[in-house]
């Protein structure tokens, strides 16, 4: 096991893809211990075997319609409606606009591209500091896989066997928490800021009710994932079809910015970017095979146990971990790695399975903008020009405040808990 | 001599052009299966109260098709995710040997994953899906096809960064995350 390891550190050293370390390392282990090669081929079948992960390439796919149909554009408009007027109007349009999409898209980077290339300009017009900017773009991406729905909380929910509609809502309320958190450094800096910050325009209620119109059909889709889900009327693989479907007709015929024509092209992005995710299901399911085979979680439990029996020791212990590998690791591979062997630790220290997991989405999304690797991170800074560093520098105020509600997150389990508590309390996984 | 090898790659780089077509028509057909399934498993559901099995067992099918072939896909796309810490700071020498020390590996388990699929579909042979009874090995053979097809992918990829190995490595303006 330990050459699993060391092969595995090695491999994503030098720089070889996720999907072929996890690959290598475990053949790598199964070729040494005499256990017959077919089991490769047959874990990554298995892997890849399952109805519920259909909801990835769905998910994705939707993501691209709201991308490129016009969906950005409506909700940023109803952004600016709805808090243009305050001190630091488009930083907080930039936050608002982050929680609309990350409510219909379920990948942060996504949103953090769309949000990005068309604010970005407005920004520099206004004589905003450019770095704090994209900084805060990189923070409102963040949100994209805590609040529902979310790529990343379908991966955790399918490795360790919660519901999926479960963990959708355990991200509403730290999601939320982690928009405030944005809003308020927002705020902060930009009252600091000096005349460009109070460069606003003034409160209109009927263009706030013009752009809601515009964007209703934009938010009804969040309404039929999450309702139908929570509902019990649709699996979530169904609901990210419809969730497609909806997209496909808002697009076409209500926003009329992309005709039938574009949809192959988009159709081939999605399945690459499902791919790049999937394989690494595919193959990860070989590895976490040989970590459950080989006792793993059982030897570092015990390890752990002995140093503390206290869940928050545990908890915040988790806390440093996770931040550090978001640092370097991209979190969709991280959790297919870690949650194998962390999960059942952590439910042997007593935390609820779904507590953890929102902890984990919510690091692994803070991983998102901690250099030197942060996926939205980059994606602002490349839309900005700036260089990952010069964006990094100013990324401390809204950083050090999310960790704020990271840390509320892990001490009070009940944020996590409420909402899935109260709108499902009989589904039974999770 | 020359000539002869360049007509050569020519005609090689015009077969894997015909390929990745079709491959991406194979993909974009899987891809409309899937949905076209789930959305009739839907409406038989709650229009016609009748429950569809088979469009979950043959959306599933089309999913193992469609992710496989895209493997390959994603490779040429660059949207296989590594840890980058290494290419800002080395020489190009020695990050082009990096790229002969990371394709062994990689293509040592490609060639096992293929090669354990062989058995597989053989026993897919005498195996029936629990719906339809569709023979396991169309599903099984996904395996070979599309990691073969990924194969070829990455050979490519790391034949243009040895050529260029300070070139493009992620992208990541549309990233799952």
């Amino acid at each position: 096991m330990i050459i699993t390891f060391v092969a595995f550190l090695l491999l994503i050293f030098i720089g070889a893809p996720i999907v072929f370390a996890l690959g290598v390392s475990a053949a790598l282990t199964i070729y040494i211990t005499d256990i017959p090669i077919s089991i490769i081929s047959q874990r990554m079948y298995a892997g890849l075997d399952s109805f519920t992960i259909m909801a990835i390439p769905f998910f994705v796919f939707a993501g691209i319609i709201m991308e490129r149909g016009g969906i950005a554009k409506r909700i940023i408009d109803f952004s600016v409606a709805l808090v243009g007027w305050i001190t630091g109007s488009l930083l907080l349009v930039a936050t608002v606009a982050g929680i609309g999409m990350a409510a219909i898209s379920g990948s942060g980077a996504a949103s953090t591209a769309a949000i990005s290339s068309i604010m970005l300009g407005e920004m520099r017009t206004r004589g905003y500091d450019i770095d704090f900017s994209a900084a805060l773009l990189a923070s409102a991406g963040t949100l994209g896989p805590v609040i529902p729905p979310s790529i990343m909380m379908v991966v955790l929910a399918t490795t360790s066997n919660l519901s999926i509609g479960r963990a959708f809502l355990g991200g509403i309320i730290p999601g939320l928490l982690m928009a405030i958190a944005i809003m308020v450094a927002c705020y902060l800096y930009a009252k600091r800021g000096g005349a460009a910050y109070r460069d606003t325009e003034s409160f209109s209620l009927r263009r706030l009710g013009r752009t809601f119109v515009a964007a209703v059909p934009a938010f009804i889709m969040p309404v039929i994932i999450v309702g139908g889900i929570i509902g019990g009327i649709f699996t979530p693989t169904e609901a990210a079809a419809i969730a497609v479907l909806c997209g496909l007709i808002i697009a076409i015929f209500v926003y009329k910015e992309i005709g039938f024509r574009a949809i192959p092209s988009m159709m081939l992005r999605a399945a690459s970017i499902s791919a790049a995710v999937m394989m690494i299901i595919a193959t990860a399911s070989v590895f976490s095979w040989l970590i459950a085979s080989q006792n793993v979680p059982a030897i570092i439990g015990d390890l752990l146990h002995e140093a503390t029996d206290n869940p928050i020791v545990f908890l915040l212990l988790m806390n440093l971990l996770l931040i550090f590998i978001g640092m370097f690791m991209e979190g969709i591979s991280a959790i297919l790695i870690m949650i194998p062997v962390l999960l059942p630790i952590a439910v042997s220290f007593g935390i609820d399975p779904l507590h953890f997991g929102v902890v984990v989405i919510m690091n692994l999304s803070i991983g998102m903008i901690t250099p030197p690797y942060g996926i939205t991170l980059y994606v602002a800074s490349s839309v900005a020009n700036r260089s990952v560093l010069q964006v990094s520098r100013k990324i401390g105020l809204p950083l050090a405040l999310i960790f704020a509600i990271l840390m509320l997150t892990t001490f009070f389990p009940g944020l996590a808990t409420f909402l899935p508590d109260l709108f499902m309390p009989n589904v039974i996984p999770g | 001599m020359a000539s002869r090898i360049d007509s050569l790659l020519t005609m090689t780089s015009m077969a894997v052009a015909g390929l990745r077509v079709v491959v991406r028509w194979m993909i974009v057909a899987f891809f409309a299966y899937m949905g076209l399934a789930v959305l009739i498993q839907v409406v038989g559901r709650y229009v016609f109260n009748y429950s569809i099995d088979w469009a979950a067992e043959t959306a599933t099918i089309a999913q193992i098709w469609m992710i496989l072939l895209a493997a390959g896909l994603a490779m040429r796309d660059n949207l296989h995710v590594s840890v980058d810490a290494l290419s800002n700071v080395l020489p190009a020498q020695i990050l082009r040997m990096l790229t002969i020390v990371i394709a062994v590996p990689c293509l040592w388990f490609l060639w096992l994953a293929i090669a354990g699929s062989l058995t597989f579909i053989d026993i897919g042979r005498i195996q029936t899906s629990p719906v339809l009874q569709i023979p396991m090995w169309i599903p099984y053979l996904a395996l070979p096809i599309g990691l073969s097809y990924f194969g070829l992918e990455l050979v490519l990829t790391l034949v243009a960064k040895w050529k260029d190995p300070k070139g493009p490595t992620v992208q990541t303006d549309t990233a799952a995350t």
